[in-house]
């Protein structure tokens, strides 16, 4: 008995012990009564021996599944960690040379790995769900009412995920659960436990996570205590072994710990799994924006209708708040209401934008710029053109119109009025004017903008043309400029805002030495070297100014012309002494080279400088007029060559439509049918691509009609060829109208399809179906 | 006000890191838009019988200083107007790139 108690006995061991108490009886009594009653009892010990014994069993080959399970569990993270590893020393070079090859399926084998370890931890999940059972008797299990009632008491989800005290906990107890609302999406357990694997290795970030039921909190927290030093006491990290004997102690059997925390890993890309959820979460956000969109246009529509008309001064005043914000208080809740919701659609939308962008290993100005793009220039740009719907046709002619007016307008000069609005550089005022007359190339807006954009000039003053006087020193100024002016083509802008007054500076020190010159020659070299830089610059409306005093009556007029009034000193130099040295003058006579461009006709050039009179008489100048960039730029020739996949345009053929609706090539096309017709006949140059170019291009399904919303497409097959792009230009422009009628109604019957039907995929055989059946 | 005019988005969109043909992409689309905008803009506010004189004097791309003083004269505080747009589009430029930081 002391032994007994002394030593602890099994419940089979205590059975065995009754059963071999009860043999003894039979055998130490004589009554038969005795005997059959101890018989009875022997047997029900050996039924309940039995049963103690299957019990036994079968938890201990639960026991060595849950061990299996365990084992392989530690085996499959070891293994994509090897995997992760294999692919740091490849992408490193370290040890192997780079192999994008091998890479990719090592990815692969990581992705295998992953789906493997999933099924495993949802086989630890179910274990853990297994009712628990202390003794293994089912008697002994409470089941009074009051015991009931807390076990059918769960604990919340909430709850649950707070009592959780490793990430490895965690993720078993994700994988056990259906799934959680975010608050916008809906994860399941699986997808969750995926995400906190991935964050808890570094991959993604915590952001990923929702914050739904605390869950977030909770990987924090799990995150944080993991990276402090291990406690010894820590037993719950430890794999537990069935020759511990700790079985029955173990409540929360823990999967086996990672091996020791490798150093963080460089982010990873995102599997196309991944990039696939990413891009969903980002759609369902963008279907939100779109909704808040069109409400917010409905009803500031509305309020535009009844509104009554005030004048522009009035409602300036209340927004400089020289007023009561009368016009504010008039504004029905409505609207704000429904303005609030588009603003707050437009930052979640580009917040998750951003995000999406960055996993996908953007760079912050990339990020930016799309952000810009999508957000800011897509939606301003929608919310305009729906504006613009229920206009008279009028009206539409009218815009129109302003709109190929700017276009034709010289592309230099629009990108350096551009720059300066958006630099703030022309926010000074005694700048050039109102900001207004820039917008509208107003010439003296133009002057000072040229001057902006060709910052650098500031360096280069009227001294250094003249008082250097080594050829070498004035060529090397004047090569340096044309240099310069070189990189300025049609895609290579180098902007900086920089002194605005650096070119007025330099023209009234010119003007002024002119002026100021007495001899004949003096002034003739002078003028050349304006036309020289001013050629060289390769602006006309540029330097509007040059060509003003070259071309004003008082000069024009003749040699001797009388000084202007008020005109400053020319600074630093002596003007009425300058020497020219024959070398100088010799470099003077260079005319600039600018074979690339074509010449401009003379009534376009500052060649009317020709007519102004005779002080280019003397001027030996060549014969060809000399050459400058057009003042009217090539609309075929378009500023980029790539189209990006938008929400907005998510198809390549309503790309192709919106890059060549920006770059003001289809709106020189007066019906839409034509339009339709261009945009089909650049889709058609790549709609017959091999997948494999198609890959080339970007296009990385292989599959002209599938393109990823995000991705960009090279279309320089046609947009970095300005001739073949014009072809087809022309080739639209020439429909006749009988092609013009057909190509309109098909294009109504698939818009009412699409629009009826907005999930279905409008493939060329879909299409080519309702043209048909429409009898067209 | 005359501070969101100043400051600057080029900056603030870190263009000057992309490529040339990125940053002229970016500003001539910036470009056009604004231009649309304020055009969009003025023609509402021109009685009709203006429109056809707008049209005309755009139908030549050389007349830029008839068609700024055209609307100037047309539509009243047509600078202030003008600078008001750009100002509000830079605006929620800012509070866009500022929310992605």
């Amino acid at each position: 008995m002391k032994e007994n108690m002394e030593k602890e006995v099994s419940p089979i061991e205590s059975k065995r012990e009754e059963i071999k108490r009860y043999v003894e009886d039979i055998e130490s009594s004589t009554d038969p009564e005795v005997q059959e009653d101890f018989y009875q009892k022997m047997k029900k010990a050996e039924e309940e021996l039995k049963v103690l014994e299957n019990k036994e069993l079968s938890e201990k080959q639960e026991q060595e599944q849950e061990q299996e399970i365990k084992d392989k569990i530690w085996v499959k993270r070891g293994e994509i960690k090897q995997y992760e590893d294999q692919i740091r020393e490849y992408e490193s070079g370290d040890k192997f040379k780079s192999s994008p090859k091998v890479i990719d399926e090592l990815h692969e084998k990581i992705n295998k790995a992953e789906d493997e370890l999933r099924a495993l931890e949802k086989d630890w999940s179910r274990i853990l769900q297994k009712p628990e059972d202390e003794g293994g008797d089912e008697e002994t299990t409470p089941t009074k009412p009051e015991d009931t009632e807390s076990i059918e008491k769960e604990p919340s989800l909430a709850e649950r995920i707070k009592e959780m005290k490793t990430i490895e906990h965690l993720i078993t107890l994700l994988n056990s659960i259906e799934g959680i609302q975010g608050e916008k999406v809906y994860f399941t357990g699986e997808d969750l436990a995926q995400l906190v694997q991935k964050v808890a290795d570094g991959v993604l970030h915590l952001n990923y996570i929702t914050r739904s039921e605390g869950l977030r909190d909770k990987v924090k927290e799990l995150l944080e205590e993991r990276e402090k030093p291990e406690d010894g006491e820590n037993d719950e990290e430890k794999p537990t072994k069935p020759e511990d004997g700790n079985g029955d102690e173990e409540k929360t059997p823990t999967p086996p710990p990672l091996p020791v925390a490798p150093p963080p890993l460089p982010p990873m890309p995102p599997s196309p799994e991944e990039t696939e959820k990413l891009r969903e979460n980002l759609n369902a956000l963008y279907g939100e924006l779109e909704d808040a969109r069109a409400k917010f246009i409905r009803e500031h529509q509305e309020y535009l209708k009844n509104r009554k008309k005030e004048s522009l001064i009035s409602r300036l005043k209340a927004k400089l708040g020289m007023q009561k914000a009368e016009e504010e208080e008039e504004l029905p809740e409505s609207l704000n209401e429904a303005r609030a919701e588009y603003d707050r659609s437009k930052l979640d939308y580009a917040a998750e934008l951003a995000h999406v962008l960055k996993q996908e290993g953007r760079t912050q100005s990339e990020v930016n710029v799309q952000v810009y793009d999508e957000v800011i220039l897509n939606e301003y740009g929608l919310r305009k053109q729906a504006e613009a719907e229920s206009w008279t046709p009028k009206e539409k002619g009218a815009l129109r119109r302003g709109l190929d007016w700017y276009m034709r307008q010289n592309r230099f000069t629009r990108v350096a009025i551009s720059t300066g609005l958006l630099t703030g550089a022309v926010a000074t005022t005694g700048g050039f004017g109102a900001v207004a007359g820039g917008l509208f190339f107003a010439s003296n807006y133009v002057r000072g903008m040229a001057a902006v954009t060709l910052g650098h000039l500031s360096g280069l003053g009227f001294d250094k043309v003249f008082k250097d006087k080594t050829k070498e020193k004035l060529t090397d100024t004047i090569q340096s400029e044309r240099d310069y002016v070189a990189g300025i083509t049609e895609n290579n802008i180098d902007i900086r805002p920089s002194d605005i007054d650096s070119l007025h500076q330099f023209e009234e020190q010119l003007k002024n030495a002119y002026d100021k010159a007495e001899s004949d020659k003096r002034k003739r070299l002078m003028a050349k070297s304006a036309v020289m830089l001013a050629a060289t610059l390769g602006s006309s409306a540029g330097l509007k100014s040059l060509e003003g005093f070259l071309a004003s009556g008082e000069i024009a007029s003749g040699i001797g012309a009388e000084t202007p009034q008020d005109t400053p000193e020319v600074s630093g130099s002596d003007a009425e002494n300058i020497d020219i040295n024959p070398e100088i003058d010799e470099a003077l006579n260079v005319v600039p080279e600018t074979p690339e461009t074509p010449v401009v006709p003379v009534d376009q050039t500052i060649d009317t400088l020709d007519e102004s009179g005779g002080m280019y008489a003397d001027v030996p100048v060549a014969e060809e007029p000399v050459a400058m960039p057009e003042v009217i730029a090539d609309p075929f020739a378009l500023s980029s060559t790539d189209v990006v996949i938008t929400p907005s345009a998510n198809n390549l053929w309503s790309a192709i439509q919106s890059k060549l609706q920006t770059e003001g090539v289809l709106s020189q096309l007066s019906t839409s049918g034509q339009q339709t017709e261009l945009v089909d006949n650049v889709y058609n140059v790549f709609e017959k691509m091999t997948p494999e170019q198609l890959k080339s291009i970007g296009i990385t399904s292989g599959d002209v009609q599938r393109v990823m919303t995000g991705s960009t497409i090279d279309l320089s097959e046609v947009f970095g060829k300005p001739e073949l792009l014009k072809s087809m230009f022309e080739g639209s422009s020439e429909l006749s109208q009988q092609a013009i009628t057909n190509i309109e109604a098909q294009g109504k019957v698939i818009s009412t399809f699409a629009s009826a039907n907005p999930d279905t995929m409008l493939t060329p055989d879909l299409i080519k179906k309702l043209v048909t059946e429409a009898g067209l | 006000m005359n501070d969101i005019m100043q400051k600057d988005l080029i900056e603030a969109l870190g263009l000057e890191e992309l490529s040339r043909e990125k940053q002229v992409e970016v500003i001539e689309k910036t470009g056009a838009l604004l231009f649309k905008l304020i055009l969009q803009e003025s023609i509402q506010r021109l009685p009709e019988e203006h429109l056809d004189e707008l049209e005309t004097l755009m139908s030549d791309p050389q007349n830029t200083d008839k068609v700024y003083s055209f609307l100037k004269e047309k539509i009243e505080n047509f600078d202030s107007l003008v600078e008001e747009i750009i100002i509000d589009f830079k605006k929620e430029s800012f509070e866009v790139l500022d929310s992605i930081k």
